[in-house]
């Protein structure tokens, strides 16, 4: 996929001016006697752009639906005829200004539309079964007050059992298998005392209504229920929209790879279909989507992002390029060397799924309540059980509903609802600033770190290489400005973008990893490394300085490197104010991260690392009880990521690094991390009080409930009130500060 | 006293199923998986009915 815009920034060349630029073909399904091809589309926000897109699609006469899912991004496109047509359908969608990335909706994770589906069905369910069973047992407690015959009574609460009990077998589910799942691992979550309140709840009330007993709990078994899946719906919908949104930026990256064959046709692939010593061929602007080998074209290649060195790498035919590199210059052809599953990024791949690994699940604040609070309200359900039974006298029936009136009272719910609710409301007011957290335990874990490690490309500076030493001569900077308008390299475009009337002198020859030379009437002038303009390398600056040489003058040397971001110091001076300590790790060269470090007073800066030297620089940390927040975007940051005890990335990112990261940034924004620890630390006191509103509801009642006090119409109101409470106050963690602003 | 309970009862039962029966078809039909589109199509005029699906 060529994007529209990459085709504005770089004037096409033989290669790209004759032949489409959207060969999507590949990813088009068979429909019927028709076709049918999902794209995403990027830019597309409002009512307008549905509009345009649609109405554009539905002028094509083949066309037989077209429709633009706002939500989620997506363009479904079906019609009439042959594959082929699909590349018309992207080209009039492009050029209507919109980007787009086909994909394979098999590839999509179908997980997230199933268990919303089921959730949401288990939700109305209990929400249905909780409304009328409260609306019969209000009667019921009503007619208790009154005198409503028994076989009023009981007439009603056989009815309310007969809705209770399959809302509970539907809609409890959810909880049952996680429960499950849970034990059969040997381990407890906070799913285990909700599954056995659930059951307990409904089977003490059938017991109750068969000896027409006054116990009988089915209002509170549904509505427990019902504020529980509402607790359980939140959370999914954090996961699921920040998944969806990571997994965007994912596809709009991941695009195909355009395979040259030997009739002059180019194939648009998906990159894992690429076959060793297939040519591929690479445009200006894209990404390299397999490890390989030049044949044919110049180009610097934008690495930072792959190794983390922020100079742009020349390559020539026979050089070995790297998959997800940037093309900044011209077109290349390159023979894929490995499938995508052996290459550089698969190894890296790879490395990360090992962190993962290691890492583990992480234990959520909801299941350390649970440790807590299973045994101490068993425990006290227990001793009501014994209490009763052994010393008051009580029968073993009345002993035992006792006990369960405890464990009712201390619903879980208000604690079901104590954290997912907060997490719901901070990450929603994190994702309008476009902070993307995927997790809702990303924001408790990152409101624990201690220490934060930085990558430098691309996260403390900004990635790109600038021109920061100009000569003093004026004139020299003309000549210069002039003479780099012949070539596509990086370093030279930013020269000649200081003066960029400047007309490139004729009889330019560029030398491939060389420089540019020029013969005028006074004599060569060179523009490029050291050596070529015939000065001593002085060999610490290799890569980071170009030179001038003219006829009848001294050299003139323009120096360039990647600047800081210009809120990096703030940040780091704002984290040690915190008392976290600071690192730097990078794969850039040694000296360049010396000099870095010392401009931001880091102390803790590796240079040269490599993506595992990175991974158990984390690990070692780990290992030492430290609590790491790793910032980084590159490729080669993505294991280091993965291992971290949580970690950010950058919509600018490397993709890999995304799908590691626990937190997306927006892209150029440093200072967002800043947002965001504020943001969390926040949201984790809002959880950490609601959990003791919670509480406080429980230590008010459980002593009532051991009494033997607490009757259905007690627990349906202490339930109310407790969820109430909790859902309010979380409320409060939407609030985003602005104290982090610099 | 029993016998407006006995039609009254189920009919608020029945109205209660009828909302659930609705939203499971509302939900299976899939008009819950786009609702950021949802309300921005009311603002275009395509309501003629080769628009909608």
């Amino acid at each position: 996929m060529t994007t529209a815009a990459a085709v504005l920034d770089h004037v096409p060349d033989r290669e790209t001016a004759n032949e489409t630029a959207h060969a999507v073909s590949g990813f088009v399904q068979a429909e019927g006697d028709g076709c049918r091809l999902h794209l995403l589309v990027d830019g597309a926000h409002c009512a307008a752009c549905i509009s345009t897109i649609e109405n554009r699609l539905q002028r094509d006469p083949a066309v037989t639906d077209a429709r633009l899912n706002l939500s989620l991004r997506r363009l479904s496109v079906a019609w009439r005829g042959d594959k082929s047509h699909a590349d018309r359908i992207a080209a009039a969608v492009e050029q209507l200004g919109y980007r787009v990335a086909p994909f394979d909706p098999e590839h999509l994770t179908r997980i997230d539309d199933r268990t919303g589906r089921e959730l949401l069905r288990a939700l109305a369910i209990a929400a249905f079964a909780s409304s009328n069973v409260m609306m019969l047992s209000l009667a019921v407690w009503a007619g208790q007050a009154q005198d409503m015959p028994q076989g009023t009574q009981l007439l009603f609460q056989w009815l309310a059992a007969l809705v209770t009990l399959p809302a509970v077998a539907i809609g409890g589910r959810p909880f049952f298998r996680s429960a499950l799942q849970a034990i059969r691992a040997g381990r407890t979550n906070i799913d285990v005392p909700i599954a056995l309140g659930i059951l307990l709840t409904t089977t003490i009330s059938v017991v109750e209504l068969a000896r027409h007993g006054r116990d009988v709990y089915f209002d509170s078994a549904a509505a427990l229920l019902f504020v529980l899946l509402i607790g359980r719906y939140l959370d999914f919908r954090v996961r699921a929209r920040s998944r969806g949104a990571v997994e965007r930026l994912l596809m709009l990256k991941a695009h195909g790879a355009a395979v040259c064959h030997e009739d002059g046709r180019i194939e648009m692939l998906p990159a894992d279909a690429v076959a060793p010593g297939m040519i591929v061929l690479v445009r200006a602007g894209e990404r390299i989507p397999v490890d390989g080998r030049v044949t044919e074209g110049r180009a610097a290649l934008d690495v930072s992002i792959v190794t983390g060195e922020s100079i742009p790498q020349s390559v020539s035919p026979g050089d070995r390029v790297l998959a997800g590199s940037i093309n900044g210059a011209s077109a290349l052809r390159i023979r894929a060397a490995n499938t995508i599953d052996r290459s550089h990024l698969a190894e890296i791949v790879r490395l990360v799924e090992q962190a993962e690994l290691k890492r583990g699940p992480a234990l959520t604040l909801a299941d350390r309540v649970a440790r807590i609070w299973t045994p101490a309200v068993h425990g006290a359900a227990f001793l009501t059980l014994m209490g009763w039974w052994l010393f008051a006298d009580a029968s073993f029936a009345t002993a035992l509903l006792y006990a369960v009136s405890v464990l009712i009272i201390a619903c879980p719910c208000a604690i079901g609802l104590a954290v997912p609710a907060v997490q719901v409301v901070a990450t929603g007011a994190l994702l309008r600033k476009n902070i993307l957290v995927r997790s809702g335990d990303a924001l408790e874990r990152l409101a624990r770190i201690d220490h934060v490690a930085f990558d430098k490309t691309g996260t403390l500076t900004e990635g790109r290489a600038r021109i920061t030493e100009w000569p003093r001569d004026k004139d020299a900077i003309v000549v210069a400005a002039s003479l780099a308008a012949a070539s596509t390299h990086p370093a030279a475009q930013a020269i000649h973008s200081a003066y960029p009337d400047g007309i490139p002198p004729k009889n330019t020859t560029e030398h491939a990893g060389l420089g540019i030379s020029a013969i005028t009437p006074e004599g060569e002038i060179r523009l490029g490394r050291a050596s070529f303009c015939g000065i001593a390398d002085a060999g610490c600056n290799h890569g980071s300085e170009i030179w001038l040489s003219r006829p009848g003058f001294t050299p003139e040397r323009f120096g360039f490197e990647d600047p800081l971001r210009k809120e990096s110091l703030h940040v780091i001076e704002r984290l040690r104010a915190k008392g976290f300590i600071p690192s730097l790790l990078s794969g850039d060269r040694e000296p360049v991260v010396r000099t870095l470090a010392r401009r931001l007073g880091i102390e803790d800066a590796h240079g040269g690392l490599l993506p595992k030297d990175k991974l158990r620089l984390l690990e070692d940390w780990r290992e030492n009880g430290r609590r790491v927040l790793m910032v980084g975007d590159g490729l080669n940051d993505a294991p280091a990521l993965a291992a971290a005890y949580v970690s950010a990335s950058f919509t600018h990112g490397a993709p890999a690094s995304q799908s590691a990261a626990d937190i997306v940034l927006p892209s150029d924004r440093l200072d967002t991390i800043l947002t965001t620890w504020l943001t969390a630390r926040r949201a984790v006191r809002v959880i950490y009080q609601n959990l003791g509103l919670a509480a406080l509801y429980n230590v008010a009642l459980i002593p009532v409930a051991m009494l033997g006090f607490v009757t259905p119409l007690g627990a349906a109101v202490a339930m109310a009130a407790s969820s109430l409470t909790v859902t309010l106050n979380a409320l409060r963690a939407g609030r985003i500060s602005q104290e982090a602003r610099p | 006293m029993m016998a407006p309970l006995l039609f009254l009862v189920p009919i608020a039962l029945g109205l209660g199923a009828l909302g659930l029966f609705a939203f499971m078809w509302t939900l299976k039909n899939g008009q819950y998986e786009d609702l950021d589109g949802a309300s921005q199509r009311i603002l275009t005029d395509n309501d003629s009915p080769e628009h909608t699906r």
